[in-house]
């Protein structure tokens, strides 16, 4: 068990169970600084341990916060982890919205894997425990979840998705596009992959080569980026 | 002011400006800085240095792998003294 710490939240995050990355904290910072405009019914779709959850009660307009992961074995660490920061989220299993009823969420966060299925095998993020079922070029969960969400908001709801170049990106901003009257770019930042990701330079070149990935080789590192879009109905 | 360095490359002092506006530092950089002195030089601050060097260079420190393992501003400075693209 690993333990996790980022603007006052402190998480223990179970084996198995995807530590919050960047990404998470490129979101955990975005929701924070939305001061009222984020209320009511909340979704944190892809919880994981819990952790964009447990920054969403800090914010006096959220109603309730509703949470859910396809493992089980997370919800079981986000319940223990709301449980510890006497936080309550009602929390469950759910594969996509399966879980939840239709034009219910003011506001929905999607923090599910948009990674080339490729290479989150051999990322150490995932340990090479996670499922990772997002097909080649990383956007079959991501666009699935997009093209959902509408059915699953309220009118005038919103939704965020983090964007990574770790997958086909122009191809999920597409998807949102035709699912979405607004689409807004709220955030962006850059990354590197970890400099072990250098021995699979073969794998990485053939997925830029096949437009799968965006990636640029500088400083010895892969460099990547993460965009956070702000979509409505 | 444009630098007037052979090659196009920058000022010390210039390149400690660039340091402190990549980690959005609220001081001053000196050499002596490192990542255990300045609170916002972490990995990413790091990285947000080596990118924002590599812009005021026209893209000429892109392919300088030791770049990403200075430990200090002072091993900038050695570092782009070294491939001719920083003076005094």
């Amino acid at each position: 068990m690993k333990t996790f710490s980022y603007k006052g939240v402190e998480l223990e995050v179970d084996k198995g169970v995807f530590y919050p990355t960047e990404t998470s904290k490129i979101l955990m910072d975005y929701l924070l600084s939305l001061d009222g405009r984020i209320e009511g019914n909340i979704l944190d779709l892809g919880c994981g341990s819990g952790a964009v959850s447990l920054i969403l009660k800090r914010k006096k307009k959220v109603h309730t916060v509703y949470a859910s992961d396809v493992s089980s074995r997370a919800v079981q660490n986000a319940m223990r982890n709301a449980r510890r920061c006497e936080a309550k989220v009602d929390i469950r299993v759910s594969d996509g919205f399966s879980a939840w009823p239709s034009n219910f969420f003011n506001f929905v966060i999607c923090d599910i894997s948009g990674v080339s299925q490729e290479l989150a095998r051999v990322l150490p993020w995932f340990g090479g425990r996670i499922d990772c079922d997002t097909g080649r070029d990383g956007t079959a969960l991501v666009t699935r979840v997009i093209q959902e969400t509408p059915r699953y908001l309220k009118k005038d709801g919103k939704a965020i998705f983090p964007v990574l170049t770790l997958s086909r990106s122009t191809k999920i901003l597409k998807a949102m596009k035709c699912a979405f009257s607004k689409v807004k770019k709220v955030a962006s930042k850059q990354f590197y992959l970890p400099i072990e990701m250098n021995k699979h330079a073969v794998l990485i070149g053939a997925l830029q080569a096949e437009g799968c990935i965006e990636v640029e080789q500088k400083f010895g590192f892969y460099l990547w980026k993460t965009d956070l879009y702000e979509v409505k109905l | 002011m444009k630098s007037s360095f052979k090659g196009g490359g920058m000022k010390t002092r210039e390149l400690l400006r660039t340091i402190q506006a990549a980690l959005e530092a609220d001081r001053n950089i000196l050499l002596e800085d490192t990542p255990d002195t300045i609170k916002e030089w972490d990995s990413l601050g790091h990285l947000a240095i080596l990118v924002s060097i590599d812009k005021k260079l026209g893209g000429r420190a892109s392919k300088i792998k030791k770049l990403a393992t200075c430990s200090s501003a002072k091993d900038f400075v050695v570092v782009l003294k070294k491939h001719g693209l920083l003076e005094d």
